[in-house]
């Protein structure tokens, strides 16, 4: 193909954020389609998109100019394109600045700090709102001459440009000789763009709702910034040199410029911070000592396999270059240890004999037989990812930590970018097309989480969008245009740990931003943050981490004592109880699925949890392994091995590959493989690479197996085998460190209960189940709940001789500065009535409201429905009058609200009821038990004194539905009605790709756990998912397996029809 | 300025440009001031079209557009 004779210089893709109709897959290949040389990215004020550019423009084989449309002060815009790296430091830097030095998501850059970093970049004259053509198209012609004279200094002739644009928009023709006059006059040369916003005019109406979206407009409004015409396409040479006929050098001129464009982005670069090292001492020798001295502490002797281990990790390590990594590690971890803040290494970091020297895992991979080439290889070469669990409360105070040490310019944390998913998508799209806005929320909350392209698919699959009586055709465009924009980015947010470390300042790799609650982020994701040379570390906050602190803490405030670390991991108390399938709360072992293995498998020591936390994830499932391990485990089903080779390697899980690391180990024993070459081979099978690739791997391995003494044939059924595993495998290693955890809290529930579950639900939103369920299973378990109260609740739950008292934190609305004052005033003298707490305390009327109505007050007074009359006039008596509520917790009870007292809030304010000076309440009866049930439900979203379930079932009847207690008593296959509060419907995927459905029935004695299957699903889906789910009625029969029990559903309906007295 | 929005008769060019139309009396076209593509209500399935701002022997200013693959011609505005 000829070169074609033209560049687009002025391209903007999805992100420049709701301003880009088409993908950058699209834009290059539409630039090579053209037969371009080079295509140039101008994204507004950021350069997210310059990575995955570079990539594709270099796959496909044309050079990729990094560049950004700036927004200067004024708002004026400039195009700016990099030469070389200098060029592309100097674009980080700009931006940088335009960013930071302004108001959140409005960057302007000073035109001081455009010729502070103007050095290596070229500079177009930009769109309608660059200076200079805005000035030239209100007809200010000095201005324009004077501000192009302005550019010309900073930038000079070789390196400034007046921009054409082929855009044909009113104006067109006078902007052109306005350009082209001035360039005459300053003797400097005219470039032509088009100032692409789409790869074609079919994705013009694609750009046009994203402008609507961005500027709040709807699809019949008027807006300036919506385009009048589509011209703004990546226009092919020949449209552009019709367009601009008259200006035949602006077009060559885009040829010079993109020549004079070397490349400016370097991708892996040796980035990763250099360790601040002792004099005479280096990373290498540093890491060897610690290692050692770790080792002899962790090992005490130190074995011949030990130091072989630790020679060849380190070896490794070094040979990569990632001992400072590795050092930076130890130093995050040495800190937080410490401090006594509560952490765990996780992920295949935990394959490392080094980590767990280094006290960064609590894995001994030594001793689990774990190959180290699962984390690092030389062959694979890529940088480590070590990702370590801090508790949640101090996840900062280690970041701070880290910003500190190596200075707030070399560090930042990494960007996400939220995309565009179905739901978003509807209600952006849809608000742009001006559909009622209720109607967009039915629809969005209707739909399951998909993709945006997913859609129209989505709407015949799943019942409740089937049979939700929506008419669907009306939205045929609005869909199309989702499915269109279906990943697109929407907005930067901030990667919840990835924290990224520079041996340079940030800013000459990447511009950083300001992302919510004042997080300054790359403005790289963790993909291309690690494509450019980058180390990210996941500092991760862990709930479950304060969980367990805060038990610890109970416990000791109990008078007990339990030494966490000491947990004796073989305490056959605990594992008789997991036996059970009893493990709700208990860290990576509460979900329905893990009960249900829980209660077949028969775990006995930490091997079998290590295998349960690897078994229960998609794969896994998917790829149905579990009924297998089970069958063999329990010798229902023989455990044979193919060779003898494979017995040590796959015996601890009956012959099962469960792990990605018996892969390697099989790939070395079998074909003789260096772990290098295996870990490829696992990766080959892993990731599902081509057809190809699968071969050529397969080929090798075979015939290396052969050399090695193994028959052809043996060795393509193990190679068959593998690869028919190996992708649903999961890392050993990461199991192994979530099992640790995963049996403690085990132990800690079984053993102390009350004082873990109090921690637990003082650190919600955590684990799989919400504070209702989580009460129900202490209430099950014997211990009793205490209601919230004024004088005896603290801010976390606490433990009050072998019960849990709620805390005022979980009380709707409260504030932390109100929670602060409850207790400071009545560590003074607790409250003597509920005047004395409403003075005292200062606490405005909403949370007064709550707290009466979820029974906090009712030590002070019993009557709630009398201390809900009195908050007004007992506000209105403050001294200080501080009864005003905050503006969030205004709403706070208005669907509490449903008082049926003849009295509207507005009348009650005109009576005093004669207790202005001392406390006399309205003669009126208190709520109804079940008006109490249902304010507790909404204000604390748990109920104390009783399961609604329960109340129901004595007021109501609940004829013929059996409780989760009485369902025990059923023999297998007996047919039951049960009910009860739906938990957590999901449809994980199955290998069939058939639709399956998990969830939980919750009443007063525990969860009963339905598993509905597809013909079933297809019928009442439409009542479990798409919107709030009534309680529920299941019929259906008892599925006994091992210990565990559920119920086989064939019909649901709505609770309420069992409410038979009502 | 007027808003007329009527269909006229108009001469044009090979390349569809218009040198002359009729509004009560001919008018002969002697420059083409400005020329711009309107996209216009896409969502309803409006074809884009070409707006031409026109003088006249007379020294009249109008403008003249043209939907995509359509053959009429329109006056939309008079200018004072």
């Amino acid at each position: 193909m000829n070169t074609a004779p033209f560049v687009h210089l002025h391209v903007h893709s999805p992100f420049s954020f709701l301003d880009g109709g088409s993908t950058l897959e699209k834009l290059v290949g539409q630039a090579v389609a053209y037969g371009m040389p080079a295509l140039a990215l101008t994204d507004h004020n950021n350069l997210c998109g310059a990575v995955k550019f570079q990539q594709l423009a270099e796959e496909k084989g044309i050079k990729p100019i990094i560049g950004t449309e700036l927004t200067l002060a004024g708002d004026h815009h400039l195009t700016l394109l990099a030469q070389n790296p200098t060029g592309y430091a100097n674009l980080c830097r700009l931006l940088t600045k335009a960013h930071l030095n302004n108001e959140r998501r409005k960057p302007q850059a000073a035109l001081a700090d455009l010729a502070a970093h103007s050095e290596g970049l070229i500079a177009l004259s930009g769109c309608r709102k660059g200076e200079i053509p805005a000035l030239l198209l209100h007809r200010r012609y000095r201005e324009a001459l004077a501000a192009a004279e302005r550019y010309l200094d900073i930038f000079g002739k070789e390196r400034f440009f007046l921009e054409i644009q082929a855009d044909l928009l009113p104006g067109f023709s006078g902007l052109l000789k306005g350009l082209g006059e001035l360039a005459e006059h300053l003797g400097i040369e005219l470039t032509a763009t088009n100032n692409v916003h789409f790869a074609g005019k079919e994705d013009f109406p694609v750009h046009d709702l994203l402008t609507c979206v961005r500027t709040l407009t709807g699809v019949t409004e008027v807006h300036p910034e919506r385009r009048l015409n589509a011209e703004n396409y990546l226009k092919s040479p020949q449209k552009m040199a019709q367009t601009l006929r008259r200006c035949p050098q602006a077009l060559a001129n885009t040829l010079k410029i993109a020549a004079a464009c070397s490349p400016a982005l370097s991708l892996n670069q040796p980035l990763f911070p250099l360790f601040p090292l002792p004099r005479g001492q280096t990373a290498p020798e540093l890491l060897r000592h610690l290692a050692y001295q770790g080792a002899e502490s962790r090992y005490g002797l130190l074995t011949q396999a030990v130091r072989e281990r630790l020679e060849h990790e380190l070896g490794i390590i070094n040979q990569l270059g990632f001992a400072d990594y590795f050092l930076l590690v130890w130093d995050v971890a040495r800190y937080a240890k410490n401090q006594g803040i509560r952490f765990a290494g996780r992920g295949s970091a935990a394959d490392s004999v080094v980590a767990y020297c280094l006290y960064i895992t609590e894995v001994d991979s030594l001793a689990r037989g774990l190959l180290f080439e699962r984390f690092m290889s030389l062959e694979r070469a890529q940088k480590p990812d070590i990702d370590i669990d801090f508790d949640s409360r101090y996840r900062d105070k280690v970041a701070n930590y880290i910003y500190q040490k190596y200075g707030a310019d070399k560090v930042a944390t990494v960007c996400t970018y939220n995309t565009f998913q179905a739901r978003a998508a509807i209600r952006d799209i849809g608000k742009a097309l001006d559909f009622p806005a209720e109607e967009i929320d039915r629809i969005a909350k209707k739909m399951p989480w998909l993709h945006a392209d997913d859609i129209e698919a989505a709407l015949a699959k799943f019942p409740e969008l089937r049979e939700s009586g929506l008419p669907w055709p009306k939205y045929a465009q609005l869909f199309a245009i989702c499915a269109k924009i279906a990943g697109f980015p929407r907005f930067i947010g901030t990667h919840l740990g990835g924290v990224v470390v520079c041996r340079e300042p940030l800013t000459n790799v990447t511009p950083l931003q300001e992302a919510a609650k004042g997080v300054v982020v790359t403005q790289f994701d963790k993909d291309y943050i690690e494509d450019l040379g980058l180390v990210k570390l996941d500092l991760l906050s862990l709930r479950t981490m304060a969980a367990i602190d805060g038990s610890l803490v109970n416990i000791r405030s109990q008078g007990k004592k339990v030494d966490y670390e000491q947990i004796p991991l073989d305490d056959k108390q605990t594992y008789a109880r997991i036996n059970q399938g009893e493990t709700i709360g208990i860290f990576q072992l509460e979900s329905p699925a893990q009960r249900a293995l829980q209660s077949r498998l028969n775990a006995s020591k930490l091997e079998d949890i290590v295998a349960s936390v690897a078994l229960i994830r998609p794969g896994p499932i998917k790829g149905n392994m579990v009924e297998p391990f089970i069958a063999r485990r329990h010798g229902l089903e023989p455990v044979t091995y193919l060779h003898p080779q494979l017995e040590p390697i796959l015996a601890k899980t009956y012959g099962v590959v469960l792990f990605q690391e018996q892969v390697l180990e099989i790939a070395q024993a079998i074909a003789g493989f260096s772990p290098g070459e295996a870990d490829r081979l696992r990766r080959v099978m892993s990731h599902a690479r081509s057809r190809q690739d699968m071969e050529k791997i397969g080929e090798e391995f075979i015939k290396k197996s052969i050399l090695n003494g193994v028959e052809r044939e043996v060795a393509e059924t193990i190679f068959s085998y593998m690869a028919g595993y190996a992708s649903y495998g999961f890392c050993e290693a990461h199991a192994a460190a979530f099992a640790t955890t995963a049996f403690k809290t085990a132990y800690l529930v079984e053993h102390y209960p009350a004082e873990f579950f109090a921690a637990v639900l003082s650190q919600q939103p955590m684990g799989f189940y919400a504070p209702h369920t989580i009460c129900v299973e202490l209430r099950r378990r014997g211990v009793a709940i205490l209601s919230p109260d004024v004088n005896a609740s603290g801010k976390d739950f606490s433990v009050e001789q072998g019960r849990v008292r709620v805390s005022l934190r979980q009380v709707k609305n409260m504030r932390e500065e109100e929670l602060d004052r409850i207790i400071a005033a009545r560590r003074i003298k607790p409250y003597a009535s509920f005047r004395d707490f409403c003075r005292r305390s200062g606490v405005s009327k909403e949370v007064l409201e709550s707290l009466v109505l979820c029974g906090a007050c009712d030590s002070l007074h019993p009557n709630r429905r009398q201390l809900f009359w009195a908050i007004r006039s007992e506000l209105a008596g403050r001294p200080n009058g501080a009864s005003e509520s905050s503006g969030k917790a205004q709403q706070g009870n208005k669907a509490l609200r449903t008082d049926k007292a003849p009295l509207s809030l507005n009348a009650s304010a005109n009576l005093s009821f004669g207790f202005e000076s001392e406390e006399v309440y309205p003669d009126i009866p208190d709520y109804t038990p079940e008006e109490k049930l249902l304010n507790e439900y909404a204000i604390l979203g748990i109920t104390v004194r009783e399961h609604l379930v329960s109340f129901w079932r004595r007021h109501y009847g609940l004829t013929g539905i059996t409780t989760s207690r009485e369902l025990s008593r059923l023999a297998d296959g007996e047919n039951v009605r049960v009910g009860g509060i739906v938990i957590r419907p999901h449809r994980p995927p199955t290998k069939s790709g058939k639709t399956v459905v998990f969830f939980s029935l919750e009443d007063e004695f525990g969860l009963v756990d339905v598993t509905m299957f597809e013909s079933i699903y297809q019928q009442y889906g439409g009542l479990l998912f798409g919107g709030k789910c009534p309680p529920l009625a299941v019929s259906g029969s008892v599925q006994r397996r091992g210990n565990g029990l559920s119920v086989t559903a064939w019909k649901v309906e709505e609770l309420r029809r069992y409410f038979t007295n009502r | 300025m007027k808003i007329v929005d009527k269909q006229i008769q108009t001469l044009t060019r090979r390349a569809k440009v218009p040198i002359a139309f009729n509004y009560h009396g001919k008018h002969q076209i002697v420059g083409i001031e400005d020329f711009w593509l309107e996209s216009g209500e896409w969502w309803e399935g409006r074809p884009e079209r070409a707006v031409y701002r026109v003088r006249t022997t007379k020294g009249g200013m109008f403008e003249l557009y043209r939907n995509k693959g359509q053959a009429p011609w329109f006056l939309y505005k008079v200018y004072d």
